[in-house]
């Protein structure tokens, strides 16, 4: 991480690095708006401490706070205490958490400064951030697109340069989708690698927390620090916590194996997505890895299972919010959250639960066990992230089921559990283009590598600085 | 069988079920979006899964429990009523079953 470098080198101190993605917020955010909440005071009197400590014990400073001084924004559906979550909603508008998520906790544990909480669609309930009940965040790249979602506030903020990294969270293309469509690195890990404590609940069988960044290695840095068993999650794994940086140094793409699935690239892409992920792959050939075409179920399955488990779990997750213990009233409620609840009480309901719900879960094991198979015979699976560059503002509205089509092959992986990368690989008429990486579960260091050696050979996670405001 | 559309009752009841209120344009769009994607999902029915086990849980776990002397993070009742919209003697408030 080029901040902590500087940071050790005394090239500028964590104040003023934390005053500057402060200035770089009030110059850009007025039009990008991908901040909710600013907690500027806040993340001043942080930075402060950090230059203390900084200047107390040097370089050591960071062998327990590996991420001190580095600014961040996080996505606002993590519970921070004492500081509003909304969720970019009008139910949880004024709502002050009593506690902290596990990964926020981490994460200023670790020393990292949070800068604010950033715009998503509200309740995370859409791949736009058009379905937020605050305002929309425009794309970085052309203030007339989206950034995707759900987490668009922190892929926008990450490419506008206004933080070092953002934290978002994935139930199926959430941390992907708008990293490919910003230009930025986004990681999902697998799910139960990194604790869902502290985050609003979307659907609690997928929901993985991950991180945006600047590179593959900043991504490293940060799951490290996030990731591990949580006593407050009871669904996070005890399966060991690779040392990500280091193994990241050392990874080389010679004699992997990336499968190249033929159904993922029949799906209606658009011509310049299809040409800068081939060539991708051509790079990542080059690099030593074999490309070997494979296949994968229909993506259309994969859609139709992701619709009803996440409508279902929504239904039950929201059904919650009573507007007694907190938050507003149910009244408060966009269409989008209702159409999703009701869609998901309508599936779980008595005489339609076997038809929708179990089907759904079964078709699930089919979708597993095709991806096991798979990874029998490679290490990764290669394919767009999204099917097509920034949608325009205002064109999601005209789908049911916009979300569910932009995320068609983020679906299967997420349905699966298992972990995966979206990196940018070029542009495509001036807008960024994602590759995604996919690995079995637990093996984020295989998708991690791969990605660096990529972003070391190409430099298409640069593009951003090229960005014109 | 394909409906194009759920009925005004249907959507209604539904509503119920979710502890929810519509009004007039909102139940109009609903009952053709719902209707749409409950018939799209219906694409499910291509695959034969009379064998197929349920997943419910990816990584495999079963029975987590907490474990013995594990800290536990409970709010105080301060904390816990911070957000309440009313409260009633360190208490939240709720509608009234019988007279208050």
């Amino acid at each position: 991480m080029e901040t902590i470098k500087g940071l050790q080198a005394g090239d500028f101190s964590a104040e003023e690095i934390t005053k500057d993605c402060l200035s770089e917020i009030e110059e850009k955010d007025a039009k990008i708006k991908a901040f909710v909440t600013v907690t500027g005071e806040l993340a001043i009197a942080e930075a402060k401490k950090a230059d203390v400590l900084i200047k107390n014990k040097g370089a050591k400073a960071w062998a327990h706070r590996p991420l001190l001084g580095v600014p961040f924004a996080c996505k606002d559906n993590f519970s921070t205490k004492d500081i509003t979550t909304t969720a970019s909603s009008n139910v949880l508008k004024n709502y002050i958490p009593p506690f902290e998520s596990t990964v926020t906790t981490r994460l200023r544990g670790a020393g990292a400064i949070l800068l604010g909480k950033t715009n998503m669609d509200a309740f995370a309930h859409g791949s736009s951030t058009e379905t937020s009940d605050f305002f929309n965040t425009a794309n970085p790249w052309d203030l007339k697109r989206s950034p995707g979602g759900s987490s668009g506030g922190s892929a926008a903020a990450v490419a506008a340069n206004m933080c070092v990294f953002a934290m978002g969270s994935e139930t199926a293309g959430s941390v992907r989708g708008p990293a490919s469509w910003c230009g930025v690195t986004g990681l999902k890990p697998t799910y139960g690698r990194v604790s869902r404590y502290g985050v609003v609940a979307m659907a609690s069988s997928t929901d993985s927390p991950g991180p945006l960044t600047k590179s593959a290695a900043d991504a490293a840095k940060v799951l490290q620090v996030i990731a591990g068993q949580d006593d407050n999650d009871a669904t996070t794994s005890s399966s060991k916590v690779e040392k990500y940086l280091d193994l990241l140094e050392k990874y080389s793409l010679k004699g992997k194996k990336i499968g190249r699935p033929k159904s993922y690239f029949e799906i209606d892409l658009e011509p310049g997505v299809k040409k800068l992920v081939d060539e991708s792959l051509k790079t990542l050939a080059g690099l030593g890895a074999t490309i070997v075409d494979m296949d994968l179920i229909d993506p259309k399955y994969s859609i139709a299972v992701y619709t009803i488990l996440q409508r279902s779990e929504v239904s039950s997750n929201l059904a919650r919010l009573d507007g007694i213990r907190y938050g507003n009233p149910r009244t408060e409620f966009g269409f989008e959250a209702k159409k999703r609840m009701m869609l998901g009480a309508y599936t779980l309901s008595s005489g339609y639960y076997d038809a929708y719900y179990a089907k759904a879960q079964k078709v699930r094991t089919l979708l597993i066990e095709d991806l096991k198979k798979a990874f029998s015979e490679v290490d990764m699976i290669a394919g767009p992230t999204m099917p097509c560059v920034a949608m325009k503002l205002g064109e999601s509205e005209k789908s049911p089921m916009f979300g569910e089509l932009m995320d068609v092959l983020n679906e299967q992986s997420s349905i699966a559990g298992i972990c995966g990368i979206s990196l940018p690989c070029g542009l495509a008429e001036g807008l960024p283009v994602g590759m995604m990486l996919m690995a079995d579960m637990f093996r984020e260091e295989e998708i991690l590598g791969a990605s660096h050696v990529f972003q070391k050979e190409t430099g298409y996670h640069k593009d951003i600085y090229s960005i014109k405001f | 069988m394909t409906k194009e559309r759920l009925s005004k009752e249907e959507v209604l009841h539904i509503a119920q079920l979710c502890n929810l209120t519509l009004n007039q344009v909102e139940i109009d769009k609903l009952s053709v979006m719902l209707a749409e994607t409950i018939e799209y999902v219906k694409v499910l029915d291509e695959l034969d899964t009379s064998h197929v086990k349920e997943t419910y849980q990816v990584t495999g776990l079963t029975n987590v429990f907490q474990k013995t002397g594990q800290k536990n993070t409970t709010l105080s009742q301060q904390e816990a009523l911070a957000n309440a919209k009313e409260v009633i003697k360190d208490m939240f408030a709720t509608k009234a079953v019988f007279e208050r």
